[in-house]
């Protein structure tokens, strides 16, 4: 994977509270405009579209650690992104964890998502890397994409920039289930063993989902030059 | 009963011969203002009743001894000990389903109304099983449920009446949703944070859907507090519920459509209010229209079933496609990460076949599959049948255009033996 670094964000003084008001920049208006315009569906799908879309995009445009693949409101919302996160791997015919940088997520979100509470493992899909071993992810073979439970439950209408900002605290093992006795159960019952076993890389990062720390210290280490966006 | 489908309760011959002469015109008064024939109607009503607890099975049973034309009645749950203290049961009823064990009752009641009974979850049940009836109630503190029985109604265009108690103030609610236009209101029009956040709570899934892959497989737990009532006031509920029903049916008195009636026993007073349609709500407001196909469908294209639920004039580049059961892939991968166009349809569990390079299996991840497919999307595929996109077994289609959402189904689904036709 390439190490491409965005030009530094400016975080709005609100953060994450200020995404619904801020002005979006040329480039991120420009994408957004695009992809709305050929919307579809029952007219208060497409608002929400157009809301969620409104806020992945500011999202897009204050942090260096999320960058947006691939966007899809026509029917249902399909959105695909690179999370520069650490991601605890376990390549096929190893023992030993590789901890990748960067993660392709793929989140799925339907309308009838807005009106029933959803299973953790409805939204998120790990395109890349594969062989993640992480308690709350599914193992599936890829390139089907492995499933990440974000929790025993999700609420009715959760925002995509929760679900972003749930999966970036699974990944780092911010947050993490590993209790295969719990109620709500594991999805990796090995992986789970191995990480009570291995507590001490837990958390992979303390960073923030705003931070850039972690951010300049990967750029540092791989002697990149900031490219502009 | 794993096919969605409503099972019929039947009584052993003989069982009700001296019931059987049992009519309803003995009894049926001369209601104020009524203009209808009243017997003609009970006789053709066809009823559901979502939940038979405390209020649904009062409901049933009542609805039984009007001798309506058919009644459906549906519950996953069984009774309880503490079912005796509201529910109308007796001991020998502890253990049972409560939704066959209430049909049952209804059928005793009333040998000529056809009725049929769901034991499962309200969720498995096929969604045109309520085609057939004349109006919904619901009746329980599920929320989930309350939503999902909205939503169908909805679709159907079919009226629901609402029943709930609040216990502690001594309340009986009943609101009552036409379902006759978009701007009509629903259930979920009038939920407070309070209910979202009691509906939130209500339910946690296990991993279980997750670590197989089967998606519809989500082993949901529900949460709920079992309603604080006692016996009257859940009567109280049911008979509202029923009033309104037949007000509506009979066209007695002020039209109750798209109104809530409450009654509180501290104080005897009713209060009736309009319902307003909520802008925020969630909910799809568009009722369906519904559409028989004489064809198989797998053997129609996209474009043929476009023009057929909107006319042959109809722009068929503006609409959009929904099978249920089935995706769309416009391209799938192999592990070796070749790219392989592919603009064919397929069910969840199945592969996509092989790569032309590799060999390799293919599959399409979630994100890039589509449940509702856009004319657009499909391109040249909307002249192709839709069997040679993958669909070999489909009863039903959905067709979008604009505010306009059609159902089209075989002609034979329905025709039914009995009152079901």
């Amino acid at each position: 994977m390439s190490h491409r670094i965005k030009k530094r964000p400016v975080v709005p003084p609100g953060g994450l509270k200020a995404l619904e008001t801020m002005p979006l920049a040329a480039e991120q208006q420009a994408f957004f405009d695009r992809i709305t315009a050929s919307m579809s569906g029952p007219q208060f799908w497409c608002a929400r579209k157009s809301s969620e879309a409104r806020d992945v995009m500011a999202l897009d445009q204050i942090t260096a650690r999320m960058h947006v693949q691939y966007f899809d409101v026509r029917q249902d919302i399909k959105l695909v992104i690179r999370l520069e996160t650490p991601v605890a791997c376990m390549p096929a015919g190893q023992q030993e964890i590789v901890i990748r940088e960067e993660a392709i997520l793929g989140i799925s979100y339907l309308p009838e998502d807005l009106r029933q509470p959803q299973p953790g493992y409805k939204f998120v899909q790990i395109l890349e890397p594969f062989d993640v071993w992480h308690p709350n992810v599914g193992m599936q073979p890829a390139p089907f994409g492995q499933p990440l439970c974000l929790g025993p439950r999700l609420p009715a209408g959760i925002r995509l920039k929760e679900l972003i900002l749930l999966s970036y605290g699974a990944l780092t093992m911010q947050t993490v289930q590993m209790d295969e006795y719990d109620a709500a159960g594991v999805m990796n019952w090995p992986a789970a063993g191995y990480w009570q076993q291995n507590v001490h890389p837990i958390p992979l990062s303390r960073a923030s989902f705003l931070d850039t720390v972690d951010l300049d210290q990967k750029e540092h280490a791989h002697g990149d030059n900031v490219e502009g966006k | 009963m794993s096919d969605g489908r409503f099972h019929e309760i039947v009584l052993p011959e003989g069982t009700s011969d001296e019931v059987d002469r049992v009519r309803r015109q003995d009894r049926l008064p001369e209601f104020v203002g009524l203009e209808r024939d009243a017997e003609a109607i009970l006789d053709a009503t066809q009823i559901a009743i979502i939940g038979t607890g405390s209020v649904g099975a009062n409901i049933a049973l009542h609805s039984a001894r009007l001798q309506v034309g058919a009644i459906y009645v549906a519950d996953f749950a069984a009774f309880k000990p503490a079912s005796l203290l509201t529910q109308p049961i007796g001991p020998s009823a502890l253990g049972q389903k409560k939704a066959s064990y209430i049909g049952r009752r209804c059928k005793h009641l009333s040998p000529k109304t056809k009725v049929f009974a769901w034991d499962r979850q309200f969720a498995d049940l096929d969604s045109l099983e309520l085609e057939q009836v004349d109006v919904v109630f619901v009746a329980g503190d599920n929320l989930p449920v309350v939503i999902d029985v909205s939503q169908r109604c909805r679709e159907l265009g079919k009226p629901l009446l609402k029943a709930s108690v609040e216990g502690s103030s001594l309340v009986a609610q009943v609101d009552f949703y036409s379902n006759a236009l978009e701007a009509s209101p629903c259930p979920v029009c009038s939920f407070t944070q309070g209910d979202w956040d009691s509906l939130n709570g209500s339910v946690t899934f296990s991993c279980h859907g997750g670590v197989n892959g089967n998606e519809s497989d989500p082993n949901p737990k529900l949460h709920t507090r079992p309603t604080m009532s006692i016996a009257p006031l859940c009567s109280t509920a049911a008979n509202l519920a029923l009033f309104q029903f037949l007000r509506d049916r009979l066209g007695l008195g002020q039209p109750v459509r798209d109104t809530a009636v409450e009654f509180c026993a501290f104080t005897h007073r009713s209060v009736v209010s309009p319902l307003k349609r909520n802008p925020r709500c969630p909910c799809d407001h568009q009722p369906w229209e519904l559409k028989s196909v004489s064809r198989r469908l797998p053997d129609c294209t996209f474009a043929d079933l476009g023009r057929f639920a909107l006319g042959d004039g109809v722009e068929t580049n503006c609409l959009s496609f929904e099978c249920p059961a089935w995706s769309y892939a416009e391209r799938a991968w192999c592990s070796a990460g070749h790219a392989q166009q592919m603009g064919t349809f397929f069910r969840s569990s199945q592969r996509l076949g092989q790569c032309s390079l590799c060999g390799g299996p293919l599959a399409c991840p979630k994100v890039y599959t589509q449940q509702i497919v856009a004319a657009e999307t499909l391109g040249d595929n909307l002249r192709r049948p839709l069997q040679a996109l993958g669909i070999t077994d489909a009863n039903r289609i959905l067709v979008r255009q604009a505010q306009r959402t059609v159902l089209l189904r075989e002609a034979n689904r329905g025709v039914e033996e009995g009152g079901r036709s």
